[in-house]
């Protein structure tokens, strides 16, 4: 499975903390050729199964541009290709040509439908702009549509959030993202920080809208993830299982299995690194890897199999941390069937805290 | 030396009054040291002294003063400033013939002062009213004038108006201390009797012991003895105290100074104990000799547990140089190992913990402190508590005694009701009011010390704006309904937080700090509940509702090593704090519950 990172937007979004710059040709065109080094440096054709164009808005790149990266993988076992994509970039027919290109799946970042709250958030769109977008992607033929929400923002009423999720309903997605709005430190919306509603109205939210998709028929695979049934993200479901991965561009990460690298978070400082050909890896210890595993198997809905657990890592799940799960089932965060260990309902949203509680400290 | 020209004197004044600014001038009046060296403030040679504005140890210094073709030595013996030091203040003002009694114009005299005055003039000693800052645009001068004069029932001509700060008035102040206080009595011929003012630790030199010649002659390489251990000692060193010591050969009656004679600890040269030779010594102590008496306990523990050994060692290097402190080993579920430690009061304790934070660099947990209750048994023994991790079952107990405080407090007349219903919320009896002149009082009251080392002497100073100056000597116990309170968190009695107290305030002040703990506890994933407990009876009670968020919404390919060490580090975290009952107590909610609110 493979990353691309691609980092350029028209405009920061006040409460972004992904890596991107604003749009510039000159560094683009820079960004693509070396963006085709890193990827040839590899030294072997790539056949990943699923291939995923984040950012940044990767919908800024031309079509041109997409042809010629794409033509260094061998797409024949690909089964997901995905473009996120800002809903104020597309027309019909950069939409046509996606699909002609095989693009297969688009995540939309919609974020709300309230024309105030966009505003705030510094989105670039309106809520036309997504119901206009989702159209054209889907005369283009493309059946496999995302959409993001963001909720918990400053002053929002539980009801506003619903009204958001209900319009973005009717727009027929099969797939749902759901964002708990959090401000980093270096964010330009990061003085709203102490604004933003407690825990236990943002925990209300959540549980309003876990409850309202699954009446739309979407069920959860993930702590912030809904699709229709088969329309799960193989994408990052492969993330959350632990397989290895590689990403491409400035800031995106890799991971062996073993050992796992992340490119500089800095357009220059990534060309200097492809260009020099040396790349940092670090080596992860088996216990690192183990807790990992955890955090990330927790959050999915299907939980930990005791079986593949063994097998990973050559220990018994249920004997290893039988002290750590009896205190979280007796608080009902946890619940365990024959083969399977996974976060309750209730466990959910508290899933980081109950997650620190399986680090114990470990040798290997 | 001739006797008859030395005059042994010291301040009283209130803090901020100008004390160590009128040191200074004197020093530099009588060339001891020159005017802008720099070395100011002498007299306070402790940094936390200086930055609290209080003398913590009591020093001397000798001058010499030049006046009519005479040279007249002047003692000027430094007395501590705070209410916890009385002890030490009665013994410096032993060892002198004077005080000046020194006025901020534009503050009047304070209720500390006042006390201070009280215990110079139960030492017969002569008082010389001085008012200090009269270079203060608008300062009351005559109305200090006449207020100082009616107190000491003098003539306003008999005040000495300075500025201590400007240098205004100090020569004919140190003539008026050369005829007003008057030569020390003494016969150099008789059994030597020395009294111990002060002690202090030198590193270098071992114990440096202070002392003021009553009677007779002490000559270096004389054989002496502590009249209250008896202990035998020789003396290496004799000599009179400049900036440092100066060494000499002997030092007679009516002369202060100091010896050196292999005291190893502070301890053994007791404030208030008295000197003699072995041979034909004096027969009978000096009076007035009082054990360190420590008014308030609490708990001492290492925020790092591993600071143990440190700990120790450092509280012995404190009490090299502060006898007062009174230590023991104690050891909690809660904290780990620690000390159980008694002091002279709140203060002291104050001044003890900043002490081995700054100088030792050791950052410590204190318990809620508590005075000793003379606890009456129904095996009919009186045993003495200040742990409440001590304190019996209550149906053992037939009767328990706390300490009750003679306490004066002088403040201006507007704020007196403020001040009568904060004493009776304190449980404090009111004796009697005066009037000090048209616009301030004195009120005297009975009250417990358990109320009054809480917070009592910021409550007043809030109440009254900052014109409330309290004092407070030890009276004698009485009976009271005391019981223990235990705070337990999710059902586990935490031992460092239970406390003593009325049982009239076991509710509110267990109310207070379940609250108190709410508010500085995370949420965890389970409800916490927080309460109050007599014995098996919950009397207050809180609680920590669960978490309801602690989640990243996003974690995908780039996240995820990022998100694992947050999660690490939010696990870090909560390995630094104790665990009790499963719940994670952050070090800051036990300093929490030390300032929770006690009315
Ligand atoms: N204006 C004025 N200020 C003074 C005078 N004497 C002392 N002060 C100031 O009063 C404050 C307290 O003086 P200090 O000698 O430290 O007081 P202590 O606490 O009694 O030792 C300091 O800021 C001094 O500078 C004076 O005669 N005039
Ligand atoms: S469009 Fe996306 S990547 Fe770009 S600034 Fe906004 S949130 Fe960030």
């Amino acid at each position: 499975m493979i990353y691309i990172h691609v980092p350029f937007c028209i405009r920061k979004c006040g409460y972004c903390s992904f890596f991107s710059v604003p749009l510039d040709r000159e560094l683009q065109d820079r960004y693509v050729s070396c963006l085709v080094k890193e990827i040839r440096q590899i030294g072997k054709t790539l056949y990943p199964e699923t291939l995923y164009f984040g950012g940044g808005t990767p919908s800024l790149l031309e079509i041109p541009e997409f042809e010629k990266i794409l033509s260094y993988f061998d797409l024949s076992h690909c089964k997901e290709l995905t473009l996120e994509v800002n809903p104020a970039t597309i027309s019909s027919d950069y939409a046509e040509k996606l699909r002609i290109l095989g693009f297969n799946r688009v995540s939309i970042g919609a974020q709300s439908t309230d024309a105030g709250e966009l505003r705030w958030l510094g989105r670039i769109h309106t809520h036309e702009d997504t119901v206009n977008c989702v159209s054209m992607l889907r005369e283009a033929g493309f059946d496999n549509i995302s959409l993001d929400l963001i909720y918990a923002l400053p002053g929002q009423e539980t009801t506003s959030v619903l009204q958001s999720a209900k319009a973005l309903c009717q727009l027929q997605p099969q797939h749902f993202s759901l964002y708990c709005l959090s401000l980093e430190d270096s964010v330009p919306l990061a003085g709203w920080q102490s604004k933003l509603p407690d825990g236990d109205t943002a925990a209300e939210m959540y549980e309003n809208l876990c409850d309202w998709l699954t009446v739309a028929s979407f069920s959860q695979y993930e702590l912030s993830n809904f699709s229709l049934p088969g329309f799960e993200s193989r994408h990052n479901s492969a993330y959350w299982n632990q397989v290895p991965y590689m990403g491409f561009g400035p800031s995106a990460a890799g991971f062996t299995g073993e050992r796992r690298y992340k490119n500089p978070v800095s357009i220059v400082d990534w060309i200097e690194m492809v260009d020099s050909g040396s790349r940092e890896w670090e080596h992860e210890t088996l216990n690192n890897r183990e807790q990992e595993y955890i955090m990330l198997r927790l959050r999915t809905t299907i939980g930990i199999s005791f079986a593949e657990f063994s097998r990973r890592f050559g220990v018994d799940f249920q004997q290893k941390y039988s002290d750590v799960t009896a205190f979280l089932e007796k608080h009902s965060m946890l619940e365990e069937d024959v083969t399977h260990a996974r976060l309750t309902r209730k466990g959910r949203f508290v899933a980081d805290e109950v997650i620190q509680h399986f680090f114990i400290d470990d040798e290997r | 030396m001739k006797r008859k020209l030395i005059r042994n004197f010291c301040i009283i004044a209130h803090i901020d009054h100008g004390k160590s600014t009128l040191a200074d001038r004197l020093l530099e009046e009588t060339h001891v040291i020159n005017r802008g060296a720099g070395v100011a403030q002498v007299l306070d040679d402790m940094d936390l002294e200086r930055e609290k504005g209080i003398t913590i140890k009591s020093h001397a210094i000798r001058l010499e003063y030049e006046h009519d073709n005479k040279t007249y030595v002047y003692n000027l013996i430094d007395t501590p400033g705070h209410v916890d030091f009385s002890y030490e203040v009665s013994r410096s003002l032993a060892s002198c013939e004077g005080a000046l009694l020194l006025v901020d114009a534009s503050q009047g005299i304070e209720a500390q002062t006042m006390s201070n005055l009280y215990l110079a003039l139960d030492n017969n000693l002569e008082i010389i009213p001085v008012i200090n800052k009269i270079d203060i645009p608008g300062a009351d001068v005559e109305g200090a004038v006449h207020e100082v004069s009616e107190t000491l029932g003098v003539h306003e001509s008999e005040v000495f108006c300075i500025s201590a700060k400007m240098g205004t008035g100090i020569d004919s102040l140190l003539q008026g201390i050369a005829k007003y206080i008057p030569a020390p009595d003494g016969d150099r011929e008789n059994p030597p009797q020395a009294l111990i003012f002060d002690s202090y630790y030198d590193v270098y030199r071992g114990v440096v012991v202070l002392i003021r010649m009553y009677e007779g002659t002490l000559k270096k390489g004389d054989a002496v003895k502590l009249f209250s251990t008896g202990k035998q000692y020789e003396v290496e060193e004799i000599g009179h105290l400049g900036l440092q010591l100066i060494p000499g050969t002997s030092l007679s009656a009516g002369e202060v100074g100091y010896i050196i004679s292999g005291i190893k600890d502070v301890s053994e040269a007791r404030v208030g104990d008295t000197i003699t030779t072995i041979k034909d010594g004096c027969k009978k102590a000096l009076e007035g000799f009082q054990e360190p008496k420590p008014m308030v306990y609490s708990g001492i523990f290492p925020l790092n547990g591993e600071d143990y050994q440190d700990l120790l060692e450092s509280l012995a290097k404190l009490k090299l140089n502060d006898s007062s402190i009174v230590y023991e080993k104690e050891s909690s579920m809660a904290l780990g190992f620690g000390f159980r430690c008694g002091f002279l009061g709140m203060l002291h304790l104050e001044i003890v913990k900043e002490r081995l934070l700054r100088e030792y660099n050791l950052p410590i947990i204190t318990t809620t402190p508590s005075v000793t209750f003379n606890v009456s048994l129904t095996d009919g023994t009186v045993k003495s508590i200040n742990n409440p991790v001590e304190f019996p079952d209550p149906a053992r107990i037939t009767e328990v005694d706390e300490p009750f405080m003679s306490v004066e407090i002088m403040v201006p007349e507007k704020f007196v009701g403020n001040i009568m219903k904060l004493a009776m919320d304190r449980r404090g009896i009111q004796k009697d009011m005066q009037y000090i002149d048209e616009k301030r009082v004195a009120i005297h009251y009975e009250m417990p010390l358990l109320e009054i080392i809480f917070d009592f002497y910021d409550r007043l100073k809030s109440v009254s704006k900052g014109y409330a100056s309290l004092d407070y000597s030890f009276l004698d116990y009485r009976k009271a309904n005391i019981v223990k309170v235990d705070i337990l968190i999710n059902g586990e009695r935490v031992d460092a937080m239970s406390f003593m107290c009325h049982e009239d305030k076991a509710y509110n002040w267990g109310k207070s700090v379940a609250d108190t703990l709410r508010d500085e506890i995370p949420r965890h994933l389970f409800k916490i509940a927080l309460q109050a407990c007599i014995g098996a009876k919950i009397i207050a009670r809180s609680t920590i509702s669960a978490m309801r968020k602690n989640v990243t919404a996003k974690c995908y390919g780039g996240d995820i090593t990022r998100k694992k060490k947050l999660l690490e580090k939010q696990k870090e975290g909560k390995k630094r704090m104790k665990e009790i009952g499963s719940v994670n107590v952050p070090q800051e909610a036990f300093l929490a519950v030390l300032k929770t609110n006690r009315d």
